[in-house]
């Protein structure tokens, strides 16, 4: 921090300022009458006009792992996206069970999951339900529960990883935390979570789902290898996501930061890419990729880092953790699950990038009442699994949410905010019971 | 010179309560691109595209906005592309209308006027202004015969 000041910025102790500015902000981006990026960076510009931070220990605040490696990860799949991947994987798991309505809407649950543990969500998302709607279509059956489905699968399994979901990216950076720490602390509940949601969606829909022969045999005439529009840059891609992934996993033992990798293969793909094309082309073939990223949701965190530090650098989080110890006796188990629900039931309404980014800090200044930083450990995973799995809670829980209600609505089969809610609320509930009893024996 | 002198001036037009299939009989039967709809007062609605048709036969998964750019891998039969038309042929043509296209009022000057037509690539409806009504349509072959000083030099 610039200073813990005792100067009075605008009659106003730093903390007041700081709290209130953040307050502002944070009310600001609920109401989303002015784009998020916009306020963030504002908001982070007079954090600096006040004197509470300086450019450069704004600078410090701005996390560039976090950054790297959702640019990184979105120029990957700018280019994988071009070979058609994610349609082949759609098409060939309709067919692995003969074009079966409820089979359909497990395998494509299950894709969905298995992409956006990889992938960004609304990526998936964008990339999935486009083919759902053509299968449903093609079987006379209601896209509605495949679709409600998918934005639960890729909520649950963006939770799986480090590069799932950006609670994750942000956790992980902030913490230290690898792929492989990931992996092995949240796959495994992550797999039952996604099982037992769907059990509930088969009594509500799946049990109803029928299709005649003659419709699903025009299903089964999809051939997936259509849909694999560019061969050679698919292998490209799938050469690179493998090596990516590869040094994920050994990113501990490699010395590497997740934001590196990331980097680094984005940058490898592009290379082998643009190389397949005459040299006039490369400019726009580079231009092409880096317009796919999401340069609002960037420059978001931007500023959002930066107030959050400005918070951060006044004390007032550090008081706000000793108070919440407080309230909770410096018990493990009661502040564990107590981060766990309050995390889903806040990530369920507001964005959860926000509340993930003004929790990282405030949770680091417990470390004192927990016997230091490694104590910590129980927190982080009730944080992520409470911020990731509390977007399903809502149709403005998850940007994901928001992408396949527009798709929904394009395509004549709008998703309502009150009957999503009835029917997602629940099953994020759901979701939550397993976490706690998981994050009870596994981690308290 | 105005769209007036360039329009013809009782173009065949579709009701409101017009079903896909009248629609198609017309676009079919005059090789039209685009028909007028119009209300029971001759307030104009908007048009049947021959496009609009075309997506009727299509997956709306793929004529949507944003939606699947590639449909290499579906295997759709003529037989297929008959029954998506035995279930869109009674649908309302409300339900497939454009309402993007440029339109004109009577009095626009000829040269905006043919701007409008190169821009919208297709038959322009002439509305007027005061009241909604349709008063006419500018087609490509209107104009050309104008130009070429065929039919009286109106189209």
């Amino acid at each position: 921090m610039s200073t813990e000041a005792s100067t009075l910025v605008l009659g106003m102790s730093p903390q007041w300022f700081a709290g209130g500015l953040f307050a502002l902000t944070y009310v600001l981006i609920m109401t989303e009458r002015v784009n998020r990026a916009i306020i963030a960076l504002l908001a982070a510009g007079i954090m600096i006009f006040s004197g509470i931070l300086t450019q450069e220990t704004a600078g410090e605040g701005v996390d560039g792992n976090t950054l790297g490696l959702l640019i990184g990860m979105m120029v990957i799949v700018a280019i994988t996206k071009r070979s058609g991947l994610f349609q082949f994987l759609a098409v060939w798991s309709a067919k692995r069970v003969k074009a079966d309505p409820w089979g359909i809407l497990v395998m494509l649950a299950i894709v969905t999951a298995v992409i956006s543990a990889f992938l960004d969500n609304v990526t998936t998302v964008l990339l999935v339900a486009p083919v759902t709607l053509l299968i449903t279509e093609e079987l006379k059956v209601s896209p509605y529960p495949y679709l409600f489905t998918q934005i639960l699968a890729s909520n649950i399994g963006g939770t799986a990883t480090l590069i799932g979901d950006p609670p994750n990216i942000m956790i992980g950076s902030a913490v230290g935390l690898t792929f492989n720490d990931f992996v092995v602390a949240l796959a495994p509940i992550i797999v039952v979570i996604l099982f037992a949601t769907l059990v509930p969606i088969y009594f509500i829909w799946g049990r109803k789902l029928h299709a005649d022969a003659h419709h699903r045999e025009r299903v089964m005439r999809f051939d997936e290898r259509e849909a694999l529009t560019d061969i050679p840059l698919l292998r490209y891609c799938l050469a690179v996501l493998a090596a990516v992934l590869l040094a994920f996993v050994f990113s501990h033992p490699l010395g590497l930061e997740p934001a590196t990798i990331a980097m680094f293969g984005a940058a490898l793909l592009l290379l082998l890419d643009t190389l397949r094309h005459h040299p006039d082309v490369h400019g726009e073939k580079v231009h092409h990729a880096f317009t796919e990223v999401e340069w609002v949701t960037i420059f978001f965190f931007v500023g959002l880092f930066i107030v959050v530090h400005g918070v951060d650098a006044t004390g007032l989080l550090r008081d706000l953790a000793n108070w919440l110890v407080g309230v909770t006796g410096g018990d493990m188990t009661v502040t564990a699950l107590a981060i766990l629900w309050v995390s889903a039931i806040a990530s369920a309404v507001v964005d959860n990038i926000p509340f993930v980014a003004t929790m990282i800090p405030l949770i680091k200044s417990m470390a004192p009442a927990f016997g230091g930083p490694d104590g910590l450990m129980p927190l982080w995973w009730s944080l992520s699994l409470g911020a990731c799995l509390g977007g399903n809670g809502t149709l403005v829980g998850a940007s994901a949410n928001l992408v396949v209600a527009g798709i929904a609505e394009r395509a004549g089969q709008p998703i309502r905010f009150i009957a999503f809610t009835l029917a997602a609320f629940p099953l994020m509930l759901l979701s939550m019971v397993i976490s706690t009893v998981y994050v009870y024996f596994r981690f308290l | 010179m105005t769209a007036r002198l360039l329009m013809n001036d009782r173009p065949i037009t579709l009701k409101r309560t017009d079903r896909l299939s009248d629609a198609a009989e017309i676009i079919l039967t005059h090789h039209f691109r685009n028909v007028p709809v119009v209300d029971e007062t001759g307030r104009y609605l908007g048009v049947i595209s021959s496009n609009r048709l075309l997506a009727s036969i299509l997956p709306k998964a793929a004529t949507m906005d944003e939606g699947m750019a590639d449909l290499s891998f579906v295997k759709d039969t003529v037989e297929d592309l008959r029954e998506r038309w035995r279930d869109a042929e009674n649908l309302p043509v409300m339900r497939f209308i454009d309402t993007s296209l440029r339109t004109v009022g009577p009095e626009t000057s000829l040269s905006e006027t043919l701007l409008a037509l190169y821009q919208n690539r297709t038959s322009l409806p002439v509305v007027e202004e005061e009241t909604g009504r349709l008063v006419g349509i500018v087609s490509h072959w209107g104009v050309g015969m104008a130009v070429l000083g065929r039919n009286g030099g109106q189209a």
